[in-house]
């Protein structure tokens, strides 16, 4: 098995690199971009579409262990989530009623 | 969009609360704020990464490794799945570098941010502290940008982040054997608390711009996913930053013409 722990270590090794050469590249360029220009209201712009897209991502069609939820559990625990924000515009309140309602839900709707 | 144009500059510094200068009233503010929602939520995403990398066939010392190389999330749960799911080198690398690509541009914004530029922060040093940055740390700077002087920052950066570092690597080694204790569906309840405390940070940036462009991005990606799959975030950060910025290039493209045609009733 030493072939397969080895081949797993240049594994991570590799997801490092995949990842950091993403921060370098991201430090190199900010260094040459003007701070109050357009390119930089945009690179923001796309980073929060990007994060949110993410986020969004794990709630429609997670991986990982919230894989094993069902949608009906994850979509009303949104809701509920903006909802509350919307109403109160109290993050603790609203995020912790959204996984509170996800945890009844993905309770009730277990096979 | 006169709305807009107030809100291109920096938040109005408030009369009544001068920003935080005061390095270690910085840092206990950093702090504080750690220890809330976005240290526990971190804490129970690694712990949820940790019983997928377990799953996945990896040691201890292996799935610590990957955490703390990679340091973030979705390219760490991409390279346990695909691992356990007996893919190729390339392919690994490809899904990591594909879901971790938005790092580029949180690393600019955070660089922009924190001002490292400004300060004259040496390159070696920025690329170093930037290792360190998750979205939890991204967003957080925007929510304390103004509150915080500006030359302090680097501080607030530096003792949000690193414990956050620590806090996660405690989570990796903590859910290696957690996961035989704490029943799934609570693990999982608290996993998904991150994307929604996240999306719910996004709302409250004073940015308005910005909440339109992750408004946007946020309903693309699940669309687009099931046709492009992994390349449904890229594209919906491209397609969402650019929507809201057009009216924006619209006026700056107007200014720039009636500038030019001031310059040219001048020179007549």
């Amino acid at each position: 098995m030493i072939d397969q722990s080895l081949y797993l270590w240049v594994l991570i090794l590799l997801a490092f690199i995949a990842t950091d050469i993403w921060r370098v590249l991201g430090v190199l360029l900010a260094n040459r971009i003007t701070p109050e220009s357009l390119f930089m209201k945009w690179i923001n712009a796309v980073a929060y579409a990007m994060v949110c897209g993410v986020m969004m991502l794990v709630v429609v069609h997670p991986a990982g262990l919230v894989a094993s939820s069902s949608m009906l559990a994850r979509l009303p625990a949104f809701a509920v989530t903006i909802g509350l924000m919307l109403w109160r515009g109290n993050t603790l309140l609203a995020v912790s009623s959204g996984a509170f309602t996800f945890f009844c839900l993905d309770y009730f709707l277990a096979p | 969009m006169s709305k807009d144009q107030s809100q291109s500059s920096p938040p109005p510094a408030m009369d009544r609360f001068a920003p935080l200068s005061d390095p270690r009233q910085v840092a206990m503010l950093a702090l504080r704020d750690l220890f809330q929602v976005p240290g526990l939520g971190l804490f129970f995403s690694m712990v949820g990464f940790s019983a997928i990398a377990r799953e996945a066939g990896f040691g201890l010392k292996e799935a610590l490794a990957t955490s703390a190389l990679v340091w973030g999330m979705p390219g760490q749960v991409a390279m346990a799945s695909l691992y356990l799911a007996g893919a190729s080198a390339a392919v690994i690398f490809m899904a990591v570098a594909l879901a971790n690509m938005r790092m580029m541009l949180m690393v600019v914004s955070t660089v922009d941010l924190i001002g490292f530029r400004r300060h004259g922060t040496a390159l070696i040093k920025q690329i170093f502290l930037m290792h360190f940055l998750a979205i939890t740390t991204w967003i957080q700077l925007s929510v304390v940008r103004g509150k915080v002087a500006d030359r302090a920052m680097v501080i607030y950066f530096m003792a949000f982040a690193l414990p956050l570092f620590v806090i996660g690597m405690t989570g990796t080694v903590l859910g290696f054997y957690l996961v035989d204790i704490v029943p799934p569906l609570l693990l999982k309840s608290i996993v998904f608390t991150t994307p929604l405390y996240i999306l719910m940070m996004v709302a409250k940036i004073r940015i308005q711009l910005f909440r339109y462009a992750g408004v946007v991005g946020g309903a693309l990606a699940p669309l687009l996913y099931p046709l492009i799959g992994e390349w449904a975030i890229l594209t919906a950060g491209i397609v969402g930053g650019t929507l809201v910025m057009l009216p924006r290039l619209n006026t700056a493209r107007q200014v720039r013409r009636k500038m030019h045609r001031k310059k040219r009733h001048n020179q007549s």
